[in-house]
């Protein structure tokens, strides 16, 4: 072998034996590898000392007007029956968009997660049926007569995965760690407001606690009801609950394989008697809109959620028609709207804001992005009793004239007056997620409508690993966006959307009024005066001060072959987040 | 051949390392806080985030470090096989690559199959049947497949499955080859079909080429004028040396179709590595995106070189050289 043939090996070779050796003596210098999450023992975490008093004040402003809370036991309603005689037996399969990111039903956070853990885990209550709340492994319930002490009594037949009988420490033990008393476990994201109402939690005895509240709070029982806080054996760690599901629900997890399916089978421990009727379900992990929708055509799905594609549109309407498959048709829970950070000049005069609302064609809306589906819709969901407004009130609102013509010519007079005579320049937002993939199309729309007035928009799109962080910075100056809500009750809307230091207050707004309102309505418990009361606090919002522009809410679709017998035909379903334990589901004998 | 091994291996080690350091710092400059976006959720829609429940996040992500020690750390480990912990996922990186690397084996070693199987005889037609209608079809096969993106392709197989045989691909299962092989070949089928139509094109065009270089040879000449029949020159004498340049292209090609298995598993969905490194990217589960994109790149090495002894291999010229 030559010099030149060493040299070419030497050469490259001492230069990397530098490199590795620098690597690994670099490596050797780092004191601690890279931090593994630690298994503690499982204690019981004491409550702090009456934790700090929330944003809404305990007492309520003696000038607001707030019913005498009665004490009343809860009434204890059932879920209706399904239609038809139930079938025991078969296996339902359905898509998921994704892997779950962890078994803990409280500390994950998407839509997708809770619809697979949903059906392994159960709460102190949940939604029976539309609007409706029943006891889970929970009897009963009762308020005080002042309405801050809410009373559970809990079902004594209740086993968690691991056979632990559930008593009222693991309830306590929950929902401390739901509200991030545990320093073991971070707290909640989607249930841990919950602290805006709770002082501490009581065990009166096995079977029976105690929540003592701040003040009345009727959407508390309502936060309770969602999947996310789904009640836990007081033995887990965080890690034992990244491995499996530990909660106890109709069904329990026989397999999963990742990136595949979620295969879950009949639970024979479920304290609920006859239930579920299906032997399995199974969630097969898909992305891509195209696959499910042939998936569901051929049969490989019995149940497909969402909007169908043009291509695909006329099958399903013939086999609608023919009575092969069913459908319901539902206005989505989010509330989307136009976002405008009130902080930034000029979206802080409330002229140029209003005239934004005035300038967009709801029905054109409807047609463009939707294509022609979707329903009118304010902030308050048009779908819960006491709250939502009809079309013909809607029709009331500044922005859904019909004649749109008075309305934009209204609008640039408020520009006019607010010093935009010629409207001006700006730059519109949007989120690029697959989670609304109708985001672009109305962000071009509400391109040309503010065109239309004069204020001229370029875009900037914005994906979802960042979209939270700027928004939150009011890094904006207008998009579209909604109210991601799980409960759909007020409380949640205004707290973390609109009152000053709403947890997701992502315009900026701050209004002492609204503040003020706020306490008197979250704490009536007469849910028609407290309607009444949210839909003042919707006028503030809308009309006085105009810092959110609604837009009409997208219609969604529920779509399933006949031998399939969902709850109630999918009439309960109204959130994405909400339950579907599927445990009165069941399918006709093949 | 030593010295040449050992030679392209440190190029190889070399190549790695600069990966390495492309994907970490990429990954890095990317925005967003990827601490936060854990907590939040991939829809971004938890809203009760504390500052202790971040820090605690990043020290797990190992964030909490200055970013040179991260990078080295991680270059460290991932020397001694260990590609660090994916949160998202809940497991470590190598079973998440272990459990999702057979289904992109199936799928790029199927690609490769049909590329080779349709291009060949593709490319050989095309040259003996040069300037002839068997010719012109096959030239206007190839750009047709060089041009059409495989997620059109694939879209095309849905509808048409859907709309004209009532057929979808299986799903909710993983399947092996050796455990269940009907289901297998049902599952893989189209997708390894589209994904070797690219390379089909390329290999088509690629053997045409080169067999119309060779049978221009004087050999060739001499063969046939030995007396041989068309097929024995064809087959004993052309295409061997035809070949020479075509295997290096479906050496090299392994890398590109291993990227192409990407949009193919999403669309089939096929829980493979593609489908797992996007959903690592679009998540910031940079641990996870690190490890798959240095695992690929490790491919891209180990072909590269496989590729130049092959070669040498294949032609005693490169080997005297």
């Amino acid at each position: 072998m030559n010099m030149k043939t060493w040299r070419s090996i030497i050469v490259p070779g001492t230069v990397a034996c530098t490199l590795l050796v620098s690597v690994a003596c670099a490596g050797s210098e780092e004191p601690t590898p890279t931090p593994r999450p630690a298994a503690p023992a499982p204690t019981a975490t004491a409550v702090p000392a009456a934790a700090t008093a929330p944003t809404a004040t305990a007492v309520p402003d003696a000038a607001a007007p707030v019913a005498t809370p009665t004490s009343t036991s809860a009434t204890v309603p059932v879920p209706s029956a399904p239609t038809g005689e139930p079938v025991r037996g078969g296996i339902l399969v359905e898509d998921t968009r994704r892997d779950g990111t962890g078994f803990d039903p409280n500390n994950t956070t998407s839509g997708f997660d809770n619809q697979i853990n949903i059906t392994m885990n159960s709460g102190l209550v949940w939604n029976c049926e539309f609007d409706v709340i029943c006891p889970s492994v929970s009897k009963s319930w009762e308020w005080s007569a002042d309405g801050t002490a809410l009373t559970f009594h809990l079902r004594d037949d209740v086993k968690f995965a691991d056979g632990k009988m559930m008593d009222a420490a693991d309830v306590k033990w929950t929902f401390e760690k739901m509200m991030g008393f545990n320093p073991d476990f971070s707290i909640s994201a989607r249930v841990g407001w919950m602290t805006n109402y709770i002082i501490d939690i009581e065990v009166v005895d096995d079977h029976t606690v105690q929540f003592n509240t701040f003040r009345a709070a009727p959407a508390l029982i309502r936060l309770m009801a969602v999947g996310f806080a789904s009640v836990l054996p007081n033995t887990v760690t965080a890690d034992m609950m990244r491995e499996a599901p530990r909660g106890v629900g109709p069904f329990s997890l026989a397999e999963h394989i990742p990136g595949s399916l979620y295969r879950l089978v009949r639970n024979d421990d479920y304290f609920e008697p006859e239930m579920p009727y299906l032997d399995e379900i199974h969630l097969a992990v898909m992305s891509d809109r195209a696959a499910i929708e042939a998936a569901f055509l051929t049969g490989k799905l019995d149940i497909n959620n969402g909007a169908w594609s043009p291509s695909n549109l006329g099958e399903i309407e013939a086999r609608i028609a023919n009575g092969q498959v069913k459908q319901f048709e539902y206005p989505g829970g989010n509330i989307s709207g136009v976002y405008m950070a009130v902080t930034n000049a000029p979206w802080d005069d409330v002229r140029v804001r209003k005239a934004v609302n005035l300038a967009i064609d709801r029905d054109q809306f409807r047609e463009a992005v939707y294509d022609g589906d979707g329903v009118l819709s304010l902030i308050l969901n048009a779908n819960i009793p006491n709250q939502g407004r009809t079309e013909e009130e809607m029709r009331e609102f500044p922005g859904f004239n019909i004649d749109k013509e008075a309305d934009r010519a209204a609008a640039r007079q408020l520009l006019a007056d607010a010093g935009f005579p010629d409207g001006f320049d700006t730059t519109q937002q949007y989120r690029i997620s697959g989670a609304d993939p109708a985001a672009s199309a109305a962000a071009v729309f509400i391109q040309d409508q503010l065109g239309k007035i004069g204020i001229r928009t370029e875009f900037e799109g914005i994906r979802d690993p960042t979209h939270f962080e700027r928004f939150s910075r009011l890094d904006y100056n207008i998009q579209m966006y909604g109210f991601a809500q799980q409960t759909l009750d007020p409380d949640e809307l205004f707290g973390q959307y609109l009152l000053c230091d709403g947890s997701r207050n992502w315009t900026g707004y701050c209004s002492d009024t609204l503040q003020s309102m706020f306490v008197g309505m979250s704490s009536e418990q007469d849910p028609v005066k407290r309607g009444v009361l949210a839909r003042e606090m919707e006028d503030q919002v809308i009309l006085t001060d105009a810092i959110y522009a609604p837009l009409p809410q997208r219609t969604r679709f529920y779509t399933w072959y006949s031998n399939v017998h969902p709850h109630a035909d999918g009439g309960w379903y109204i959130s994405w987040y909400m339950e579907r334990k599927r445990q009165s589901w069941w399918k006709d004998a093949e | 051949m030593g010295p040449f091994l050992a030679r392209r291996s440190l190029y190889g080690l070399g190549s790695l390392l600069g990966a390495t350091l492309l994907v970490f710092l990429i990954l890095r400059i990317l925005p967003g806080d990827i601490a936060l976006y854990f907590l939040i959720g991939a829809e971004a829609e938890g809203t009760e985030v504390r500052e202790q429940d971040l820090e605690r996040i990043r020290k797990m992500m190992g964030l909490d470090k200055p970013i040179y020690l991260q990078y080295l750390i991680w270059v460290r480990d991932a020397a001694t096989g260990d590609l660090g912990r994916s949160l998202w996922l809940n497991r470590e990186v190598n079973k998440a690559l272990t459990s999702a690397l057979p289904t992109t084996m199936h799928l790029t070693v199927g690609g490769l199959i049909f590329g080779v199987a349709f291009g060949l005889p593709l490319g050989i037609v095309s040259a003996v049947k040069q300037d002839k209608p068997a010719d012109y079809v096959a030239r206007v096969a190839s750009i047709l497949f060089l041009a059409l993106p495989s997620f059109w392709l694939a879209l095309l197989v849905l509808v048409a499955g859907v709309q004209l045989f009532d057929w979808s691909p299986p799903i909710g299962n993983r399947f092996l080859l050796w455990t269940h092989p009907r289901e297998t070949i049902e599952q893989f089928f189209f997708p390894s079909l589209i994904l070797g139509s690219h390379l089909m094109a390329i290999i088509a065009r690629m053997t045409r080429s080169s067999m119309l270089e060779v049978l221009r040879e004087d050999y060739i000449r001499t063969a046939r004028a030995k007396g041989l029949s068309e097929s024995t020159v064809l087959v004993v004498h052309a295409m061997k040396n035809a070949m020479i340049p075509v295997v290096t292209i479906v050496f090299l090609s392994v890398g590109g179709l291993l990227a192409g298995t990407v949009v193919l598993e999403t669309i089939f969905s096929l829980p493979g590595i593609g489908s797992l490194l996007i959903q690592s990217i679009n998540n910031r589960d940079l641990q996870l995106a690190q490890g798959l994109i240095l695992f690929m790149a490790f491919v891209f090495v180990i072909m590269n070189i496989l590729t130049d002894i092959v070669y040498g291999l294949l032609d005693p010229r490169i080997r005297v050289q």
